[in-house]
């Protein structure tokens, strides 16, 4: 099925090295190769004799049949072999490199001129490119080297029209190259050939924005909610968003030389974006709101597992971890007592979903899963019975599925892989080894690793067209409108769902827990060895044991009822939109004040010179210097976007004397 | 047969912006080996090294390292949890990459709570010999901080070890003061190796891996 990708992967297959050959301006490195023949009978003298001439320095075995190969029965006495001596370029100069597109191999030649078209970006810009080739081709007498050249700009074209953009270097260099010599038949139909690529582009853009547009509409918002959408929908609406995102990747961006360094490389973002936005969501869903009792906590908790196990199935990697991640962040991994209300099945379920992104062995679980799925049609693996009887399992438990069943496990499916494990070893490649040797040459072979990488991308992007999934534009309205929490707040709402001091995993040096751990309760807690989530029967013992010293931070007691979650800004901040934070039923103006002032970095302004206001839709609220302010809040609006605004005494006293006279005289 | 390979395995991360240098840092230590990392047929632990803490005891440090990840911010996050260490890294000739050292830590301190991590801010020397920090400066956040400072160098691998040899002896001796745990079957941070074979992991190759700490 990969064919084509997996002989561009060893420099040359079947073949030994050689030894290496110096230019000035470029490296070698010289293969022997085996070559089978496989001719009809009638040519087999010829054949023969022309495979006894041909090998040359390398002996015959005693057949020259390859032996390691399976036998096509009748055929063996045709097959014959001999040996051709390869160059591979390790090395050179732009215009070696370029050059060597036209190695006298076929076989090479398209292998490295995919890996060039795929990394180039990494040593030369599209417009240094396309005037060398350009170059090549105007000023070379031997007609095989200029005819590559245009077979180079022709798959150029074809596989990364991108480059050709109006408006990009690479098509003003093609304009200006290609004009004062446009009687140059095969140049000049290159050039219509690109604008008539380019305008189809242009159509098939203009399409795609209309439909986004119709995405956004207002109307679409609280069309769903949490608890009660079906979960496969909300797993096929997130695939639609991946593959999308997955399909438009252009994979040299990617490369550790242009996305570690930020290089424009805004299709990777797009991808990093929607990661962070769904594990945001998680988080925050989880969190948030402020009246949720524990079990409605747990009860979103399990939607998300849920969800995860939708994604696992429609092999949808990249949501899974991001949904994954969110949930073991420790804003959410540590609310024990939300984690001891989900069914044990359901826990097992996601400690194996967790596993597949596991770091060990070099991340070897998702790499093999990857390898054995990737390209399949269906989640089967077939290497393991253990990940059978699991994803057995999870099907079973997959309600949302299983009505459905089998018609919508028939749907053939594509593989959204979690671009980060990509990008990390592209990383590790680019500082691994050096861009430039023996003194300035490009180092070609760094350039066919990290193509070997790129190519495995690409060998997903055409599984990932295998999706057939309609979007919902409610769906991606609704799942936009969700609100996303900042890392600090998160943490503070986490603490005040569950103080610290209960968390299950005390360590301190004082602590009952290391002192008191008598074998019993290790015992207990070694019980359960799968996974790592605090299970109700661990954590209850360690509740007790805590509990019985406890009071070791105190923090429970200041743990305000109720609380709200407010959006924070200040024009004197006008660099931060808003901040969140939460407000307690005892928590009065100044405290209110200095809270926010501090969450907003203005902890040196003194709170006395602030006034809080809250802004509505149309209109503000002022709080009197000593109100209550969690009840004093219009609470009309939805939670989650109560804004206040901390605004300089100054400000108001030079606008409007009215207001401030109103804040100093009451409460 | 019951020879144990290792008696504690610590897991440290690496944090800093994303062109600090820190898969530089883990190129030295271990080897240059991760040019390979994308073989899925080479089942090595890449990340893995033994050292010698001075008592003798032989310690696994396992390194996690979110290179390229930096923006998915919520992989940070969970791979923050279940650690007992974080290499800060700066790049010394870009001080935009000094000044977020201490927003780096805080967001460690936060994601390994309740645990208390153990930090070491590594400067990493790119080619140019100009700093861009201030010796005074890292005293600075050093002091304030309370936490060990080191020069390393990208080009010649200088101080690499030295930058892990302390972090990891600082870790050991918290151990030994019973701050940390080994086995919290909630917390992967400190693991105590048995056969081997218990904490996870990889095989391990030893001999030219081991290195000698004084």
């Amino acid at each position: 099925m990969d064919a084509d990708e997996s002989c561009s992967l060893a420099p040359v297959e079947n073949s030994r090295h050689w030894g290496e050959e110096k230019e000035s301006d470029a490296v070698w490195g010289i293969f022997l190769k085996k070559v089978r023949y496989q001719r009809p009978s009638s040519i087999v003298q010829i054949v023969q004799a022309r495979g006894n001439h041909s090998l040359g320095d390398k002996k015959v075995s005693s057949n020259g049949i390859d032996s390691d190969e399976p036998d096509d029965s009748g055929e063996i006495a045709h097959l014959m072999w001999e040996t051709v001596r390869l160059k591979v370029l390790r090395a050179g100069s732009l215009k070696k490199v370029i050059e060597a597109i036209a190695n006298d191999d076929t076989d090479i030649q398209a292998t490295h001129l995919s890996v060039f078209l795929a990394t180039y970006r990494t040593f030369a810009s599209p417009a240094e490119v396309m005037n060398e080739i350009i170059k090549i081709y105007r000023g070379s007498t031997d007609e095989f080297l200029s005819k590559a050249m245009l077979d180079a700009l022709n798959v150029w074209l074809d596989t990364y029209p991108e480059d050709f953009e109006l408006g990009t270097e690479g098509f003003e260099c093609l304009h200006k190259t290609v004009l004062p010599f446009a009687q140059d038949e095969n140049l000049k139909s290159l050039l219509l050939k690109t604008q008539y690529k380019l305008r189809s582009r242009r159509k098939m853009k203009k399409a795609a924005s209309v439909h986004s547009l119709r995405a956004y509409s207002p109307v679409c918002i609280k069309t769903y909610s949490l608890p009660t959408i079906p979960e496969n929908h909300f797993a096929q609406q997130l695939t639609y968003c991946d593959k999308e995102l997955f399909l438009n990747l252009r994979v040299w961006e990617c490369l550790g030389g242009l996305w570690k360094r930020r290089c424009g490389c805004p299709t990777v973002a797009a991808t990093v974006e929607q990661f962070n936005a769904l594990s945001g969501r998680v988080v925050a869903t989880i969190l948030l709101d402020p009246a949720a009792s524990i079990q409605s906590r747990a009860k979103t908790l399990d939607k998300w597992i849920r969800i995860s196990q939708e994604l696992r199935l429609l092999k949808n990697f990249s949501s899974l971890k991001a949904i994954v991640s969110g949930l073991e962040s420790n804003p959410v991994f540590r609310l024990s007592k939300v984690w001891q209300l989900i069914a044990k099945d359901r826990l097992a379920i996601f400690s194996q979903l967790s596993q597949i992104f596991s770091e060990e062995n070099n991340r070897m679980a998702q790499r093999t899963l990857l390898e054995t799925e990737g390209t399949a049609k269906f989640p089967t693996p077939t290497k393991s019975p253990k990940e059978k009887r699991f994803l057995n399992r999870v099907l079973r438990s997959s309600q949302s599925t299983t009505k459905l069943f089998p018609a919508e496990i028939d749907t053939p499916n594509g593989t959204i892989p979690y671009l980060g494990t990509f990008l990390t070893d592209l990383t590790f490649i680019d500082s691994a080894l050096p861009d430039r040797v023996h003194g300035d040459l490009i180092n070609f072979e760094k350039r066919r690793k990290e193509f070997e990488i790129l190519a495995q991308l690409k060998l997903l992007q055409g599984s990932a067209k295998g999706y057939r999934l309609e979007e919902d534009p409610y769906f991606t309205g609704w799942f936009s409108a969700l609100v996303c929490l900042d890392d600090k707040s998160a943490y503070e709402l986490s603490l005040s769902i569950q103080p610290e001091r209960n968390v299950f995993k005390g360590h301190r040096k004082t602590d009952s827990f290391t002192s008191n751990s008598s074998s019993e309760n290790i015992d207990s807690v070694h019980q359960r060895k799968q996974g790592s989530i605090p299970s109700s029967n661990e954590s209850s013992i360690l509740y007790g044991v805590t509990g019985s010293t406890g009071n070791s931070s105190g923090l429970s007691s200041n743990i305000p009822e109720s609380t709200v979650v407010v959006k924070v800004s200040s024009p004197s901040k006008g660099d931060v939109l808003y901040k969140s934070m939460m407000v307690g039923n005892s928590d009065h103006t100044p405290r209110v004040l200095a809270q926010a002032l501090e969450k907003l970095g203005l902890e040196d302004e003194d709170p006395r010179n602030y006034q809080l206001v809250q802004i509505l839709p149309h209109k503000e609220l002022k709080f009197p210097s000593n109100a209550n302010v969690f009840y004093a809040l219009d609470t009309s609006v939805p939670l989650g976007e109560i804004r206040l605004e901390c605004r300089p005494i100054y400000h108001l006293t030079n606008n409007n004397n009215s207001i401030s006279k109103h804040s100093t005289t009451s409460s | 047969m019951v020879e144990p390979i290792f008696d504690y395995q610590f897991r440290l991360i690496l944090i800093g912006d994303s062109t600090v240098g820190k898969s530089s840092l883990l190129k030295y230590f271990t080897d240059g080996k991760f040019s390979e990392v994308s073989d899925p047929t080479v089942g090595v632990d890449f990340f893995a090294r033994l050292v010698q803490v001075q008592d003798g005891t032989r310690v696994k440090l396992q390194l996690w390292d979110t290179a390229g990840q930096e923006r998915f911010r919520s992989i940070t996050k969970s791979y923050y949890r279940n650690s007992v260490g974080a290499l800060l890294v700066y790049d010394t000739t870009n001080h935009d990459s000094f000044e977020r050292i201490p927003n780096w830590m805080e967001e460690a301190r936060r994601h390994i709570a309740p645990f208390k991590p153990v930090f070491i801010l590594v400067g990493c020397k790119s080619d140019l010999p100009e700093s861009a920090v201030t010796s005074e400066e890292v005293n600075r956040l050093t002091v304030n901080c309370d936490i060990k400072s080191i020069i390393t160098s990208a080009k010649t691998g200088d101080n690499v070890e030295e930058a892990f040899r302390l972090i990891t002896e600082e870790i050991y001796a918290k151990l030994k003061l019973g701050e940390f745990r080994a086995d919290d079957e909630n917390w992967d941070g400190i693991k105590r190796g048995f056969n081997g074979s218990g904490s996870g992991g990889g095989p391990l190759l030893m001999g030219e891996q081991v290195s000698k700490c004084c």
